[in-house]
């Protein structure tokens, strides 16, 4: 073991140099217990006011590789953000199942025992990034975050991780008519008449509303 | 001074990506907003990673960490994009280690939980109100907050108000640390011995974090 004094002297030389020194391991390199402490404190006042190193090339081509990193540039072409890659992880990490998790939500919410399987086939989109995160109520993510270990922020910020950075959907084309214009309007016209005759959707309920109602559902 | 050629210009090159990239976004510039936001999480990534193990120091296990360093990442990447107000790196250095700071938290108690959890099978929803994660979704403003109140914690503005309270000697291997000189270079720059070396920067630390201590009340 080495003395707190150097530990942090050579952090702070390796972080300098641009060696990328990780903390956890210099930490390892005193014992557990108050000098660990103090090594972490000084360590933590460090990385406030220390300049980021100009890392050379070949470090930033090493930090765009951490597997972290990635999936961090992944989920902004993702719908769901980083929900994929990070709910199981939560979940695994609570020790939960799918359906645990849903039971505790129905029970949560005071729904029906017959909600169980609905909750867990909404959770399991949600973990394959099939849910629109926009519209997950941040009633049911701070439940969420609840069972599983992160603020319903943590999880919304997961979801929507450079949501503001994804190319636009293409607006809409108008087209101006051609021949036979009167045609294709009658058709649309009918198709129309046509939706508008059928049975209203069933109204959403509460299980509905927590994972589809958008935020305030 | 020595010559150092072996450690990388320790610049301000982050704080041209974040003035890039806030440009960008105050534009609508999506590719460009993404290509300065590549930048910074890269910048960003070692810094977050020391802000984790600092602090739960060395208590979470490799898959906590990982995942705890991943949640950071994900909530500092998507406020910087979405709501993210300051201008300075200093301002983001804050937000980081208090994003860093209540992540890990949560995720300590998760996993305290899950390991309750394995021990009692019956334990359920209602956890211990310390169990629940710290930040509820109406309190979980860190960002904002830091963006009100932490403008002043801007860090040459802090460096220039506490380095004149520290002693001579151990101001001047401070200084010698933020411009990026190893322990060997600062040996020879102040004529000190390398235990000299490694006990005044160690000190000047524990000064350092005191002054931030009151500067930050």
């Amino acid at each position: 073991m080495s003395s707190t004094e150097q530990v942090l002297s050579e952090f702070i030389d390796a972080w300098n140099a641009g060696r990328r020194p990780r903390v956890v391991e210099y930490l390892g390199r005193v014992p557990e217990g108050p000098e660990r402490d103090e090594l972490a404190e000084q360590i933590g006042t460090w990385l406030e006011v220390a300049p980021t190193p100009e890392y050379d090339p070949g470090a930033r081509a090493q930090i765009r590789a951490e597997p972290i990193v990635r999936h961090v540039f992944e989920a902004v072409g993702q719908d769901a953000g980083l929900w994929p890659a990070v709910l199981p992880q939560l979940r695994a990490g609570a020790g939960l199942s799918v359906p645990q998790v849903a039971s505790r939500l129905v029970e949560r919410f005071g729904l029906g025992g017959t909600d169980e399987d609905r909750a867990a086939e909404y959770l399991e989109r949600m973990e394959r990034g099939e849910l629109e995160p926009a519209r997950v109520s941040r009633r049911l993510l701070d439940a969420l975050g609840e069972l599983l270990g992160a603020s319903g922020r943590t999880l919304a910020d997961a979801g929507r991780l450079g949501g503001a950075m994804r190319p636009a959907a293409a607006g809409g084309t108008l087209f101006r008519a051609g021949e036979d214009a009167g045609e294709w309007v009658a058709r649309d016209i009918e198709a129309l008449s046509r939706a508008a005759m059928r049975p209203a959707p069933s109204e959403m309920d509460e299980l509905d509303r927590l994972f589809t109602g958008g935020p305030d559902g | 001074m020595a010559a150092r050629s072996d450690s990388p210009r320790v610049g301000r090159h982050d704080d041209e990506h974040l003035r890039r990239f806030l440009a960008a976004r105050e534009r609508g510039d999506a590719a460009e907003m993404r290509c300065w936001w590549d930048e910074l999480v890269i910048d960003f990534f070692d810094r977050m990673d020391g802000f984790v193990s600092v602090a739960h120091k060395g208590r979470l296990n490799h898959h906590e960490h990982e995942l705890a360093v991943q949640m950071s990442m994900a909530r500092f990447s998507e406020r910087l994009i979405s709501t993210y107000e300051g201008v300075s790196m200093g301002e983001l250095v804050n937000a980081c280690k208090t994003l860093a700071r209540g992540i890990c938290m949560d995720v300590q108690r998760a996993a305290a939980r899950a390991h309750k959890r394995a021990a009692s099978l019956d334990a359920g929803w209602n956890m211990d109100a310390e169990d629940r994660p710290a930040p509820s979704w109406e309190a979980d403003e860190a960002w904002h907050r830091l963006d009100r109140e932490e403008r002043s914690a801007e860090v040459r503005d802090f460096l220039d108000w506490a380095l004149p309270q520290i002693g001579e000697d151990r101001r001047r291997v401070l200084e010698l640390s933020f411009e990026g000189a190893s322990i060997p270079e600062i040996c020879e720059e102040l004529g000190i011995s390398e235990q000299n070396a490694y006990q005044r920067r160690s000190r000047a630390f524990r000064d350092l974090k005191r002054l931030k201590e009151r500067y930050d009340a």
